[in-house]
Order: C-alpha cells, then structure tokens, then sequence
C-alpha cells in the first residue's frame, strides 16, 4: 500500500477538484471541497448520511452545477462535455436502469451510448467475466442484489474510462459479493484507473483506499490515507474517547464526525 | 474518438422502442377510447355536423386520442422514468439532454402514427367514410405533425413541474381545458372573442389542420393554422428541453 501510495504522489491527475461549493437554493450542501484522483489509485470520499458525498461526485458526473470552484478530468474542465463524460464510469447510488430492459439490451444501450457497438457474442462474453452469462434475456429486477451490482459495475467500465465513480458500491450486498465486488475495484486499479468511491464501511475502506478523505458538513475535516489518518488522529482526545483497543480509522471517523446518528 | 450524438440516437431510440413496444397498454388503451367514440357519436354527429359529419367525428376522436397520449400519457411515463432516476443515470453518459428527449419523442410520434391509422381504419370500418388514398395519407401525416403540439406541451409540463403528484393534477387541468376550448367555447357558447382565441389555440389549430388535411381543402386559414401548429411545438418543445428538470429532488 506504501510503495503505491507514494508512486500516486508523483503522478499527474486524472481527476483535480478544486474549493468546490454546491448549493441546494439557500443550503450549502458541499463547501470547499478539494481533492485529486492520479491513475492507479483508489480514494475513498467518506462522511455520515447528507455530509455532501454524493452531491460531490454529482458535481464531477455533471448532474448539478456547482457554485464555484473547478473540476477537470484529464485536464480539461467538466462542462456538459461529451468527451469528459465518455472518459468517466459512473455507478450511482441506486442502479437506475429502464426496467423493461434485459440485461442484455441495457448493456447494448450503454455501450452504444459510449460509441461502442458490441455484437451479441462481445455481450455473452463481458457477462461470462462476470458470472452471468446465462442471465442476458433476464430482468434487472429478477437478478439478486449482488448480480445487480456486478451488471452496473460492468456497465460502468464498459467503454475503459480513465476515472471511475461509485457511489456506495456495496450497500445491501452480502459478504462474498462485497469481496468479489472490492476485487473488481482493485483490478481496475491495477489497470491504471483513477478510482473515487464513497462508503459507509470504514474497514473496507481502510483496507482498499489509498487515499481517503473525511467530509462532513460540506467540509474536508481530514484526508490522507488510512495510515496516516490513524497515525494523525491517535492522540486525538474526541478519538481516544470513541475507541475500544486499538485506533481504528472508524474510530478517527466518528471521533471526528460524532456519535450523534444523522439522518 | 469523440461519440456522434447521432450515433447515440440511434442507441437511446432502439432502446426506446423496446420500452414503448413492452408498455403497449397505454396505446391499446387510447385505441379503444377512439373506437368507443366513432361508433357512440355516429348518429350526433350525423344529425349536427352536416354532410361532411364523418370528418368532424374523425377530428374529433384523433384529438381527443392525440391529446390525452400528449399531455397525459407522455408526461407520466417520463415522470415516472426519472423518479427511478433513469434520466440522471443517462445524462451520465456522453447523451446530451436534447438527444435523450428527442429520442423519446420521435417514439412518441410513430405511436400517434400508428394510432391515427387505426382511427382511419375504423371509421371506413364501422362509420362507412370514404376517404381517398391522398385524403387517407395527408391525415395521418397531419395526425402526427398535430400529435407533436400536445407531446410539445406534455414535455413542457414534465419539464417544467418536478413532482409526480403535481403533474398529475396539472396535466388533467390542462387536458380538460382543451377538450372545453374545442367542444364549448369553439361553438361560440362563450362569445365570439373566446371562439376566436378557441380557434388560434393548440386544439384549435390542431383541428383545422386535421380537417384540412381529412378534406383536401388547403385554403389561406389551413396554412396559417399549419404555421401557428409548427411554432407552438418548437415553442413547447424547447422550453419543455431546455429547462427540463432532470431530478425529481432539486
């Protein structure tokens, strides 16, 4: 993790956001928001319920206009640009697909809509990558939650994108999937692909993210990797007082967020 | 290589088609209600709209039929996509706004193609009118150019209202209002003034083309109804795009 986290220091961003502010009518939901992505890494956007994660990544997939500030992906700003959004892979919060589509015609739809047309054999053949080969003619719907997930992340890295965002990837799934999901993500990295994600799960995050970043309130109230949180934040009273045993990055989390639940 | 919005169209239309072809309740449905129209009203028709009284009733259930695919049909099932969030997961993608609605829309229109062509077929069917093959293709193109002024008009409320509920409500005004310009204020129970504004409105417009079209008579007032039918749908049609609300919460 060390000797990838410091090759990430010194490479160029795929992804750079800059004192980004979002506002909802008179709510500032994201305030300042600042962080970049480089190629090969994984950074984790982490923060309780309505701390402006998901507006943030909205703001980068073009879905809401920020008030200030700047996004650029492979250098060039974010601005209802075609060619900006064909470099991004995007899985949000819910999967969102027409529900009269079978898996199969979605994935003929997103791959046509990123410029690829894919034969039915090219279809038969990313399903079998993830084992759902034989679901093509089914229903989103009809899949488990699992499936469903493995079908999105799929569509999301269809058409190669330099950076990829998922918005809580593995809500609602099941151990084996979760780790089959998280082996995916890892790939990708591996492949030189700028990761952001969001997630409720700190150990998860501690053991994938490069790179984290604490938001809450629409601020960065810390970021660095996991290490260095912990290593940061242990001598922190509001952590040690949330801790049981060893310094955990959930520990940092909720010492740095609170206990209070948000809704 | 940077994607062609045309190679995109032409993704988000077969999608489209699909969707439209596994949704065919709604159409069957407005089938129906023209059915029931051509047959209950022959013999109103008949006896108060005169020797040419097969085209009035033929006007008569195409707007009726068009305008509630328009303005009901059309706005719900696009409300009801991007409350799944449908809409935000497309825009996405390279598909820009325009290409996403115009896509939907041109579905949209084949349908009220196809709808017109069973009204036809039913009104030689039951209704004996003898229409002649021109009369028979000029109404089913004049069905579809007057079937994009209410889809224009049903892509300006969805565009414009973000609440499912809302829609709903404003939808059923607006289409009980159209269907009272045509049947009450355009027979001059409220006055000239209200029958002249009845005359220039969507419906109004909509009918004298239809009519014009039914009867091969295109004199100066078909035409500027044409031209008053084509800017009323670019009108809508943009305001409904441009300023469409992608989120159902913000």
């Amino acid at each position: 993790m060390q000797e990838n986290t410091d090759k990430i220091k010194k490479k160029q961003p795929l992804l750079a956001v800059k004192d980004l502010k979002v506002n909802y009518g008179t709510f500032e939901a994201v305030r300042g928001v600042s962080f970049s992505v480089v190629a090969g890494e994984i950074f984790g956007l982490l923060g309780p319920n309505g701390a402006g994660k998901t507006t943030t990544l909205s703001a980068i997939e073009d879905l809401v206009k920020p008030a200030s500030g700047s996004i650029t992906v492979l250098g060039e700003t974010v601005d209802d640009k075609p060619s900006i959004k064909a470099q991004m892979g995007v899985q949000l919060q819910s999967t969102s697909f027409q529900p009269e589509l079978t898996v199969q015609e979605i994935i003929q739809l997103y791959s046509g809509l990123y410029g690829k047309e894919l034969s039915m054999e090219d279809i038969r053949g990313a399903l079998r990558s993830i084992e759902l080969e034989d679901q093509a003619q089914k229903h989103l719907s009809e899949l488990s939650g699992g499936q469903q997930q493995r079908v999105s992340l799929l569509i999301t890295t269809l058409h190669d994108p330099a950076v990829v965002l998922l918005d809580e990837p593995t809500t609602g799934l099941d151990p084996q999937s979760r780790r089959q999901l998280w082996k995916k993500v890892e790939d990708l990295r591996d492949k030189g692909r700028g990761i952001v994600l969001t997630t409720h799960s700190m150990e998860e995050a501690q053991a994938v993210c490069d790179r984290i970043a604490i938001i809450d309130h629409g601020q960065t109230i810390a970021s660095g990797t996991p290490t260095e949180l912990i290593a940061e934040y242990s001598h922190d009273p509001r952590v040690k007082e949330v801790a049981h045993g060893n310094i955990t990055l959930e520990d940092v989390f909720i010492g740095l967020t609170g206990s209070a639940i948000r809704e | 290589m940077p994607v062609s919005q045309l190679s995109i169209f032409k993704s988000l239309l077969r999608s489209d088609f699909t969707v439209q072809w596994r949704n065919k309740r709604s159409p069957a449905m407005a089938s129906m209600l023209a059915l029931v129209m051509l047959i209950s009203l022959k013999q109103t028709a008949h006896q108060s709209a005169g020797p040419h009284w097969y085209i009035t009733l033929l006007g008569v259930s195409l707007s009726i039929v068009l305008t509630g695919m328009g303005v009901l049909g059309y706005p719900t099932i696009v409300a009801r996509d991007r409350d799944r969030g449908v809409f935000r997961r497309l825009r996405t993608t390279p598909a820009n706004g325009w290409t996403i609605m115009l896509s939907r829309l041109c579905v949209q229109l084949v349908v009220m193609g196809g709808l017109a062509c069973i009204v036809l077929a039913a009104g030689a069917l039951f209704n004996q009118m003898a229409l002649t093959p021109m009369q028979y293709i000029s109404t089913v193109l004049a069905s579809v150019l007057c079937g994009t002024v209410y889809l224009a008009i049903g892509q300006t409320l969805v565009g414009l209202i973000a609440s499912s509920d809302t829609l709903n409500a404003v939808g059923r005004v607006i289409y009980f209002s159209i269907a009272l310009a045509g049947s009450i204020i355009a027979l001059g129970a409220l006055g000239k003034t209200a029958a002249s504004i009845a005359e220039w409105s969507p419906y109004g417009t909509v009918q004298s083309v239809l009519q014009a079209a039914m009867q091969g008579a295109w004199n100066s007032h078909a035409w500027s109804a044409l031209g008053l039918t084509l800017a009323y749908t670019l009108f809508f049609v943009a305001l409904g795009i441009k300023w469409f609300r992608w989120d159902a919460k913000h």
